[in-house]
């Protein structure tokens, strides 16, 4: 696989990692409740920076853990076509259920997440007043929403693989920054004084394209990444 | 002051009277939440409280989703942004 190739997968599922929404739900009931305490606007953004710094982390975490295991585990398997087919079976599964579950029927925003585990995430976010507090929920949103996104994490991981070393430490920057760029895009907005009714109706308005994006570009990814790897393979390619 | 009793959402929880201190705190935090000044806020709470009151007048217990439903149709004469995110708090996640 070409280093553009790598990066154009990391890339795509970097951009479908935004588009789910869980993290961005989570920042804007947080920072609802900051605002509507009549916290100063330093502690709205303390709070909501706070909050992002701890998706990032987590979600880099996640991404290095996964590019990690899968680095020992191909030193003592190296059948790099399992790991592939794994990846597409993974991506094009993912996809479908994407379209299928991740928006409930409901009005608003409402996602696939357990009640119970929304709830949680909602009293959470009313109840949290320290950096600590913001830091430890953007990081168990990006853990709620594991299922989903670890099918952009996973072929990531792959894609990294192929990257020569010196590149690998970006391939995981890119990642980190394009996946977490919605959750920015909103902080930004939201530090910026905009109106959170607005960022919400935008998002509700919106979330069936968002849903058909997500699916799609899992679809494609899986796709793509069968022709890359799979189907080279068997007109020929190698191990 | 109403005695209304209000029976909470999905009847799991007990049964309490109406408490016009929260629900002027909630008003006034969702329209804070939508950048309204803080005065404006109190006096839009003030208004969404004193329609309610009217409203309760008449009943001896309501539901907190009659509550709710109620309160956001009065809201969203003053403040249709605040509105917004009232009536759709529990929806976000």
């Amino acid at each position: 696989m070409t280093l553009a190739a790598s990066l154009a997968i990391i890339i795509l599922a970097a951009l479908i990692h935004a588009s789910f929404q869980l993290s961005v739900s989570v920042l804007t009931l947080l920072s609802g409740h900051a605002i509507g305490r009549k916290n100063s606007h330093a502690k709205l953004l303390r709070l909501s920076g706070s909050f992002v710094f701890g998706t990032a982390l987590v979600t880099l975490l996640l991404l290095s853990s996964i590019a990690f295991v899968l680095e020992a585990k191909m030193m003592m398997y190296p059948s790099h076509l399992f790991y592939w087919a794994v990846a597409c079976g993974l991506l094009i599964s993912l996809g479908l259920a994407v379209w299928l579950f991740y928006y409930r029927k409901d009005a608003g925003t409402t996602l696939w997440i357990p009640r119970s585990l929304a709830r949680y995430l909602a009293d959470r976010a009313k109840a949290t007043r320290q950096s600590g507090e913001a830091f430890g929920l953007g990081a168990t949103s990006v853990f709620a929403e594991f299922l989903f996104i670890l099918g952009p994490l996973f072929v990531s991981a792959l894609a990294l693989q192929h990257l020569p070393y010196e590149w690998k430490l970006l391939g995981l920057l890119i990642y980190g920054v394009v996946s977490l760029s919605f959750v920015f895009v909103v902080f930004l907005l939201i530090g910026g004084g905009h109106n959170l009714s607005r960022i919400q109706k935008w998002r509700e308005e919106n979330k069936r394209f968002m849903q058909f994006a997500g699916g799609g570009g899992l679809i494609v990814l899986g796709f793509f990444a069968y022709i890359m790897e799979i189907s080279s393979f068997t007109a020929g390619g190698s191990l | 002051m109403s005695r209304t009793a209000v029976i909470k959402r999905s009847g799991q929880r007990a049964t309490e009277l109406f408490n016009e201190a929260k629900l002027l705190n909630s008003i006034q935090a969702a329209c804070l939440s939508v950048r309204t000044p803080i005065g404006e806020a109190e006096t839009i709470a003030k208004n969404v409280s004193r329609h309610l009151s009217l409203w309760l007048a008449e009943r001896p217990e309501v539901t907190s989703e009659d509550l709710r439903r109620k309160a956001t149709e009065t809201l969203e004469i003053y403040q249709p942004d605040a509105a917004y995110l009232y009536k759709h708090h529990r929806l976000v996640i």
